[in-house]
């Protein structure tokens, strides 16, 4: 009997030094991030990060370069010279953006995944994690300043005006919080759904904008945190909304995940226009110029409007399902779908249907 | 959506949703789920078991045994003869299958379900967003609270002691699935090593893998496995299919008379007696008269 439970014991170390060993980390479907400066546009897809010539479309680099084990779905922050994005593993990295090998810092703070891209403010970096918590590093060293918890896991990019952190939360509520401590600067703003969308801050109404999956969309006043206006226009229910809204030639412009697009007046909430449902998304508009933006729906088609919603192109890139938020350069229109053949797809801002460059990378 | 998304995952999902819904905890409500299907597919696994011990017992036939080994060398001769025997006694070799065959989808549609359920990425909950029934009010559904005593159900679960994270689930899947594949072995090779080596070996890789699985997925469904694995092994012992005795004994010292037990459990009514007198005493009379009273009317021939 003895041996039996000798046996059974060294079968549970076994398997416990098995599954410690096997680990590749944490299987979860995501969508691609993006981020880009006036050379580069950054990749994050799954296992790497690439850094790719806006150019072009080659590839500068990979990160990993070796065969390290990352999940990474969150775009990278790049402010100057920080190049800083979070993991599915659970880690904060800040590296040299010429040279990934060159890692500044690495923060393990953190026991949930990086799911949104972090704000950095004054030397502090705003890390929202599925642990519950939000982090906030020391830009430097990576250091631990604070950390604030909630009920649920954070997923969305944080925004900093001044002092204070605004935070959308899972838990049907916006969140102000102080930048250098971490302390709660007013009440949790209620709303009647989950927010999943970025807050959008705009200076020449000062106030912060956002929508929820509870079919609202408002305007916060950005000093007294209280709500200025909410969406009551032709839509009589708006769908879940999941991205920031754009602001072109004095308009508010936002989408819900049905594809109703409404253009607003920021001030005062009163409907412009409304484009009725074009097409399921879960990405947000893209502004091209000041006087055009682009849509790009789940079913792969992309179209551009101008600002008295006339439609301009319309396009559809094969086999494609696009779920991120067209990213808009100097001079191109990047796309990032899933299931295409190419994982961007860059096109010139004048935009056409023909891509001036795709990426794939090279195995 | 696709078919088998309309009629088993969504409605699944829906469900486990609104067993959330009710007992507002996402743990509780995918314990209750588990064992709420593990009830349904009761019938199938009472017939897959039936089937299983028929086939048993024609293993330990006399005659089929003598055929076996008079035909060892036709093949040919061997499958017509075998035909004949099941045939004769009323059996057929796939029955056992097919119970199993229909519980797959409910199986994996029930895997589906708690993965769908557990979305933690903008992209899994705009796609669980789509599948939830008008009548469940979304607001109220997502995001779903996915802490459930030290875990996070989205994510894959450790519990941390000095700063090291111990993937308790984990563990515990691997030896829920381990106790439950030895304890619900199958007869013997009948002495052939290869056949018993691999089914060792499947033994050991089997809980491993599942194991595995629990690691790296969330901890939603590492819950899933272990309350799976626990109540089957409690429905197994309830019709006499599990003898625990298998955990600390190899294959070798197996004793036959287990099958004639076993075999008495499935005959009907009016073999009862008989079988009575010819089976040895059940190592456990509880699980035994359990197994009587479980026993479906159908199995009356």
């Amino acid at each position: 009997m003895k041996t039996k439970i000798f046996k059974l014991f060294l079968l549970v170390v076994l398997s416990l030094l098995l599954l410690a060993g096997c680990a590749t980390g944490p299987i979860a479907q995501s969508t691609p991030g993006m981020s880009a400066n006036d050379t580069h546009v950054f990749l994050s897809a799954m296992n790497k990060i690439y850094k790719i010539n806006l150019e072009d479309g080659t590839e500068a680099w990979r990160y990993p370069t070796d065969n390290t084990r990352m999940v990474v779905y969150a775009p990278a922050l790049l402010n100057d010279e920080d190049f800083i994005f979070g993991d599915m593993f659970n880690k904060l990295h800040k590296l040299d953006i010429e040279n990934p090998q060159q890692e500044d810092w690495e923060s393990t703070e953190a026991k949930g995944w990086y799911q949104a891209k972090v704000a950095e403010s004054d030397g502090i970096v705003i890390a929202p994690n599925t642990d519950r918590n939000v982090y906030a590093f020391n830009t430097k060293d990576g250091s631990l300043l604070w950390k604030h918890e909630d009920n649920f896991a954070f997923i969305s990019e944080p925004l900093i005006i001044d002092d204070t952190v605004i935070i959308s939360s899972q838990n049907h509520e916006i969140i102000f919080l102080d930048l250098k401590t971490g302390e709660e600067k007013d009440k949790p703003l209620d709303m009647q759904g989950a927010v999943m969308a970025a807050p959008y801050y705009l200076e020449e109404t000062d106030f912060i904008y956002v929508g929820s999956l509870g079919n609202e969309f408002i305007a916060i006043n950005a000093k007294t945190h209280t709500v200025e206006w909410r969406y009551e226009g032709s839509i009589e229910k708006l769908s879940g909304i999941w991205a920031k809204p754009i602001y072109l030639r004095g308009q508010l412009i936002f989408n819900d995940d049905l594809g109703n697009i409404v253009s607003v007046d920021p001030k005062s909430g009163k409907e412009n226009w409304v484009l009725l449902e074009q097409g399921k998304m879960l990405a947000g508009l893209a502004a091209v110029n000041e006087d055009s933006f682009i849509v790009a729906a789940e079913d792969g088609s992309v179209r551009m409007f101008d600002t008295n919603k006339k439609q301009l192109l319309h396009f559809n890139i094969d086999k494609a399902k696009i779920y991120t938020t067209p990213l808009v350069t100097n001079n191109l229109v990047i796309i990032a779908p899933l299931g295409a053949e190419y994982m961007l797809y860059a096109y010139p801002i004048e935009m056409t249907s023909t891509p001036q460059w795709t990426f794939k990378p090279a195995k | 959506m696709n078919i088998w998304e309309l009629i088993i995952v969504q409605p699944m999902t829906n469900i486990l949703l609104f067993i959330t819904m009710l007992v507002k905890n996402f743990g509780i409500a995918i314990i209750l789920f588990t064992l709420l299907i593990k009830l349904l597919t009761i019938p199938l696994t009472a017939k897959q078991v039936k089937s299983r011990r028929e086939m048993a017992d024609l293993q330990n036939d006399p005659q089929y045994k003598k055929i076996m080994e008079k035909y060892k060398d036709d093949r040919e001769k061997l499958a017509l003869e075998q035909q004949r025997i099941y045939k004769e006694k009323g059996i057929s070799p796939f029955s056992s299958c097919l119970p199993l065959l229909l519980q797959m989808p409910i199986i994996f549609g029930l895997y589906q379900a708690i993965m769908r359920a557990m979305a933690s990425t903008p992209y899994e909950l705009l796609k669980l967003e789509r599948i939830i029934y008008p009548f469940l009010d979304v607001n109220k559904i997502i995001p779903i609270q996915n802490r459930f005593l030290w875990m996070d159900l989205g994510q894959p679960e450790r519990l941390y002691v000095f700063g090291i994270g111990i993937p308790v689930l984990a563990i515990l899947v691997v030896l829920t699935s381990w106790l439950q594949t030895k304890a619900m072995e199958g007869p013997d090779a009948g002495g052939d090593a290869s056949v018993a080596a691999t089914t060792n070996s499947m033994n050991l890789m089997m809980p491993l893998f599942m194991g595995y699985l629990a690691y790296q997925y969330s901890a939603g469904l590492a819950l899933y496995f272990v309350i799976s694995n626990l109540s089957t092994m409690l429905i197994y012992a309830l019709m006499g299919e599990m003898n625990f005795k298998r955990l600390f004994s190899s294959n070798k010292e197996e004793t036959p008379t287990k099958k004639v037990i076993e075999t008495s459990l499935v005959s009907n009514d009016n073999d009862e007696e008989e079988d009575e007198k010819t089976a040895k005493p059940s190592p456990k009379p509880s699980a035994r008269s359990a197994a009587k009273k479980m026993r479906p009317k159908k199995m009356k021939k």
